[in-house]
């Protein structure tokens, strides 16, 4: 009996049982919520789905008591090399720029300001992070949150704050998935039912010249002013000619789809499984959480503002439900300030106005998240 | 929150208004809203006069499609002249002589005519008496 018992024990140690500690067990129902919502309710399904599984891998105890992702001659440590050297973000970056058709911003630039203004709710919580004692470094990389761009608070926080990268990373995917949760009531508190009537105009036709053209100049103006920004900026634009040059077809349909799926799987199962309960259940995370929150409200908030700001001046008036937009969650903002607008009246179309400082809000963050590391960077 | 550690706990009341006044407090936050602003105002301007930017390149496109009917008007071109001939070369079938050439108007379109023309034949008058 003695023996039976003592192989029932050895047998126990020989699984991951043994090593499996509460915290763990929290981190894989936190997973699985993440991969509930993709697959019910259609949260971002593409990032979700892949973080969420590479948390469940993460927590998952291994021998030797590492985490795969930072366990020497593990695959995941390899795989994780393209986050930690910040190799997947202007890969993404990239296959952005070959999807981003910037002619609605083009075709109306007084809604570009609006992608700018979104950006004031990166520096407030920036500011905020400061408050609560959280280092310069570690507060630039939460205030990126507020840009609402998975790969450019990656991109940051692996640069300022790794030791975040997991709580950050995480937060950012989770307020870009619920944009149609936290943006709507914001949007109706600060704007009146006659401002979100306001229809406007159609935009001009753009010609394939301006297309052409844009995405060489734009670049050099964002990184002659931040050159911080320049591999974001570079990627995203150089994908933007590839689409619009229109002689580089393969390249570009190879950009926005094969590849940044790849990197896209790679990204999400990567920070997923580097996020494990030691370090992540931790009181800094509650606060990042939060500090992401406020940051995602406040970016909208300004926005909505700013447009309202903008209707003082203005004699065509802009409905301010598009500063909402301002935040780079393409196209998922966009899609919001449609709904909202559709509420108070079906016949408005506001998605392609507000595709124009949405797009603007994927500069405006890029050119944050430069500044941010080249103020803060040691 | 039986996770978090005793030391962390701490740092969930720690606050103070202090950083703000250090150099990467609000001096910093200023100077990248000043700088993301102005990046963007940059780009707006830019977006402004991108139209007269590449009006350059579409000028030889619109000046040529603009002066063509103009042409036309006046004279028909070399090719159009040698294209009619040959087909009223291969449609006479004996020895002919072309006396002028000319743009019809807007009431002598080649499809209104010819129904014209088909509609008249189809009422030709008999004279009966001259049997």
């Amino acid at each position: 009996m003695e023996y039976l018992s003592q192989k029932v024990v050895q047998l126990y140690e020989t699984t991951a049982f043994a090593g499996l500690e509460a915290g763990n067990v929290v981190m894989m129902v936190i997973a699985l919520g993440f991969i509930y919502l993709a697959i019910t309710k259609r949260y971002e399904p593409l990032l979700l789905i892949p973080i969420g599984f590479g948390i469940i891998v993460g927590n998952m105890p291994t021998e030797s008591g590492v985490p795969l992702v930072f366990a020497e001659d593990s695959v995941l440590r390899f795989l994780y090399f393209g986050v930690e050297k910040e190799i997947y973000p202007p890969l993404i970056f990239l296959g952005i720029g070959a999807m981003t058709d910037f002619s609605t911003m083009l075709s109306n630039p007084k809604l570009v300001l609006l992608g700018a203004a979104a950006q004031v709710g990166v520096f407030m919580t920036y500011l905020g992070a400061l408050c609560l004692a959280f280092t310069p470094q570690q507060a630039g990389a939460i205030g990126i949150i507020g840009g609402a761009d998975g790969p450019t608070a990656i991109f940051l926080a692996s640069n300022l704050a790794p030791e975040l990268l997991g709580a950050i990373a995480i937060a950012a995917y989770s307020y870009m998935a619920l944009v149609p949760v936290i943006q709507p009531p914001i949007m109706r508190l600060l704007t009146t039912k006659h401002e979100r009537l306001i229809r406007m105009k159609p935009s001009r036709k753009v010609t394939r010249q301006e297309l052409i053209m844009f995405p060489i100049v734009a670049f050099l103006i964002c990184t002659l002013l931040a050159p911080g920004s320049i591999v974001l900026m570079g990627m995203l634009f150089f994908g933007n000619l590839l689409k619009e040059c229109t002689v580089t077809d393969r390249l570009s349909l190879t950009a926005r789809t094969a590849m940044i799926d790849i990197v896209t799987i790679l990204l999400g199962f990567c920070v997923g499984a580097s996020t494990t309960a030691q370090y992540f259940l931790k009181g800094e995370s509650i606060l990042i959480f939060v500090l992401g929150a406020v940051s995602f409200a406040v970016a909208t908030g300004c926005g909505v503002l700013f447009a309202k700001v903008m209707n003082l001046f203005l004699k065509e008036k802009i409905n301010p439900l598009v500063g909402a937009a301002g935040v780079s969650a393409v196209p998922g903002s966009a899609r919001v300030v449609q709904l909202v607008g559709q509420e108070e009246d079906p016949g408005n179309y506001l998605l392609m106005h507000a595709m124009a400082p949405n797009v603007a809000g994927v500069i405006g963050s890029a050119i944050a998240a430069g500044v941010l590391w080249s103020q803060l960077a040691s | 929150m039986l996770f978090l550690a005793q030391e962390e706990s701490k740092r969930l009341i720690e606050f103070s208004l202090a950083p703000l006044t250090e150099e990467h407090g609000i001096p910093m936050a200023i100077m990248g809203i000043v700088v993301v602003f102005s990046a963007l105002v940059l780009i707006v301007v830019f977006i402004t006069v991108l139209p007269r930017l590449v009006a350059p390149f579409n000028k030889p496109a619109a000046t040529e499609s603009a002066s063509a009917p103009t042409a036309h008007d006046d004279e028909l071109p070399e090719e159009v002249l040698v294209v009619i001939a040959a087909a009223v070369a291969e449609a006479m079938d004996r020895p002919h002589r072309i006396v002028k050439i000319r743009g019809l108007g807007a009431g002598e379109y080649a499809w209104s005519l010819e129904g014209r023309m088909k509609h008249h034949m189809s009422h030709r008058i008999e004279h009966r008496d001259r049997k």
